[in-house]
């Protein structure tokens, strides 16, 4: 299973026939200090936002890594558009950025654009024109000189010119003040609905994506826990708020549908997959948010439990204080 | 909550792709990132050379005028001293120290360039983490790697071996033996040496950059391993490289004729009548004084006594200069041809 640079390019027709621009099998990286994916499934469908969330370490800049052909899986394979991916180039229509933006800071911002030029087969100099024009990027300010948000606008500029069918952004939007955010999260929905670009992107800030993604994929100890279209992820759970109440007055809780409980001394919040059973008096179900169903699908990921509440064990409690 | 972007349709007529410049833009990109050092290398050979070129027109020129003014010195390159040549001659001698000195980059900048060429060509994208951006374009991770190489190598090679050859003519020109010679520094100095030693050693630091993390740290782990294969190859085992020419005669105390001038790197011994080589036989010549030809006798006697038929020497021939210079260049071409390839393997699997 291991993916070799002779197994390139080899047509996975399966994949071919479906709308997965992405299919990545039982993909599994090791390290010499350990294994940073482990047997890590996951398609992403064309046209798609998908965002990978995470805990740092959870093994997402790995993935994006792999997918781009900077590294070679341990186990497993990745392909894409039915083609199979290896270490020896990135895919052609495939662009990656790098979380800390690598430009070659020395440049000026033209020299930038013309270098990215040269080293691509395909190359949309207007959209790249565009993108900078729209950030009010000076051509001759050297790239060094340029703010977090003006680099970030500029490496999504000279990603977007490469005209690619798969975007990979590892935690675009970190270490930007937000209104740097707000205009980066501007460039990238506007640039992926014209040129109708599938975007994956990673982070391990939810509030940063939450408004961008059309599907996502939570991933923990480089294994995914939680995966979907976001509409369907939330209308999946239901939030349940009930009384403060003690470990043995929820038995009435579903154990197979449980993800979290969260206790105070005044509420009771309990977060169930799938649809809730009639709720006793005085509880009420709500829609939960993307917040709160990734929070808790990490929290049950890594088994945080409250001692004391053997009852429910099985699922993942926390008591607030 | 989420987003309701459906996958716009491409702009009508956008079908066709824009076309940019790779594979072959990477040579301007590579050009570009490494233009600098080229040219300051380049710059720097290109000074040494000048500096010579001036030594020796202003030596010619002391000579010339040693000559017209000095009768009792015919020749000032010959030792005769300031006896007969007078306190000019002394100026001579200047000159000399001075091109000995201008010579002195010819010895040192093969291996700085080499190195410093080799080591950073990839250790230092990947220290700024460009490699990752050049790495996530349409070029291939061999193209890049090779393509870099080839930019800081082939015109500093180029530009080496022009002032190698320049070096050993301008030498030659000015009536010291300098070129075509196989004696050490001469050697190292002139002629294609000086470019196959930067060939050895930038096929020495490339491995080193793609393995050794951070740019300081790959010069200071190729510098002196460099350093140490050019000075065991290119000075002290050089004159083992091809076989050494032996001339025999008598085996008495005189010295061997027929010895070409620029020679270098000599044995003696003495041939047995079984064939045998020895590194001298016992002999005793008495404590009274003897002339040279009771000294030749009693020597003849001994040799016969301890079965030594005939004295050789053996040595490194300036006629062999091709032969040393093409096995040399060899060794070095295969060493950098070993280094290139470790530091593309590299590339191609190590994450960077």
């Amino acid at each position: 299973m291991t993916t070799s640079p002779h197994a390139a390019h080899q047509p996975d027709t399966a994949a071919a026939e479906t709308d997965d621009v992405l299919r990545i099998r039982k993909a599994g990286k090791r390290f010499r200090s350990g294994w940073a994916l482990r047997d890590l499934t996951l398609t992403v469908r064309r046209g798609s936002i998908t965002a990978l969330l995470g805990p740092n370490g959870a093994g997402k800049t790995t993935l994006l890594r792999a997918v781009s052909g900077l590294l070679d899986l341990t186990e497993g394979t990745v392909s894409f558009n039915g083609r199979q991916v290896s270490s020896t180039g990135t895919p052609e229509r495939i662009s990656f950025l790098a979380q800390d933006k690598p430009l070659y800071r020395r440049s000026t911002v033209a020299d930038m654009l013309q270098i990215a030029r040269h080293l691509n087969v395909r190359w949309d100099a207007a959209l790249a024109r565009r993108l900078c024009d729209e950030a009010e990027l000076n051509q001759r300010a050297r790239v060094g000189a340029l703010s977090g948000g003006q680099r970030s606008r500029l490496a999504l500029a000279i990603a977007f010119a490469r005209r690619p069918e798969l975007l990979l952004l590892d935690e675009p939007l970190a270490d930007l003040d937000p209104l740097a955010r707000l205009e980066v999260q501007q460039t990238l929905l506007s640039t992926v609905a014209e040129q109708g670009t599938t975007v994956v992107l990673s982070s391990h800030i939810l509030g940063e994506i939450e408004h961008v993604c059309s599907d996502l994929a939570v991933i923990t100890d480089g294994r995914v826990s939680l995966r979907g279209e976001t509409d369907e992820v939330i209308d999946g759970h239901t939030l349940l708020i009930g009384p403060g109440s003690e470990p043995a007055a929820l038995q009435w809780i579903p154990r197979e549908q449980l993800v979290e409980v969260r206790r105070t001394p005044r509420q009771t919040a309990v977060l169930l997959e799938g649809p809730a059973p009639l709720p006793p008096p005085g509880w009420s179900a709500e829609r939960p948010s993307l917040d709160e169903i990734v929070i808790a699908q990490l929290r049950r990921s890594r088994g945080t439990a409250v001692a004391g509440l053997s009852d429910l064990d099985s699922a993942p409690t926390r008591e607030a204080s | 909550m989420t987003t309701d972007l459906a996958p716009a349709a491409r702009t009508p007529g956008t079908d066709e792709q824009p076309r940019g410049l790779a594979p072959h833009g990477m040579w301007w990109v590579a050009w570009r990132q490494h233009r600098l050092f080229v040219l300051v290398g380049v710059g720097l050979l290109a000074l040494t050379v000048l500096a010579q070129l001036f030594i020796r027109w202003r030596f010619v020129s002391t000579l010339d005028t040693l000559r017209n003014t000095t009768p009792a010195c015919p020749d000032p390159t010959e030792n005769f001293g300031v006896a007969m040549c007078g306190q000019d001659w002394l100026k001579v001698q200047d000159w000399v120290d001075a091109w000995s000195l201008a010579r002195l980059p010819m010895l040192v900048l093969p291996v700085l360039l080499g190195v410093l060429g080799g080591a950073t060509v990839v250790s230092q994208e990947r220290d700024r983490g460009t490699a990752v951006f050049a790495l996530t374009q349409s070029v291939s991770r061999t193209r890049w790697y090779l393509t870099k190489c080839a930019v800081v190598a082939v015109p500093l090679l180029v530009a080496q071996a022009a002032a190698g050859l320049l070096c050993g003519w301008l030498g030659n020109v000015a009536g010291i033996r300098a070129f075509p010679s196989v004696e050490a520094t001469a050697f190292q100095a002139n002629g294609l040496v000086p470019a196959a030693l930067m060939l050895l050693s930038f096929g020495i630091a490339i491995p080193v950059g793609t393995y050794v993390r951070g740019v300081f740290a790959a010069l200071v782990v190729a510098l002196p391993v460099a350093a140490a294969v050019i000075v065991g190859i290119g000075y002290l085992g050089y004159g083992y490289l091809v076989p050494h020419d032996q001339i025999y005669g008598p085996p008495d105390n005189m010295a061997v004729q027929g010895v070409p001038d620029g020679a270098t790197d000599f044995t003696t011994g003495f041939v047995t009548v079984s064939g045998a080589t020895v590194g001298y036989f016992d002999c005793d010549y008495g404590d009274g004084e003897l002339t040279e030809a009771q000294v030749r006798k009693v020597s003849e006697a001994c040799a016969q006594r301890a079965g030594v038929t005939n004295k050789y020497v053996s040595f490194l021939s300036p006629a062999r200069y091709g032969q040393l210079v093409a096995t040399l260049s060899l060794i070095c071409a295969v060493i950098a041809a070993f280094g290139i390839t470790l530091g593309r393997w590299r590339i191609r699997r190590r994450v960077l």
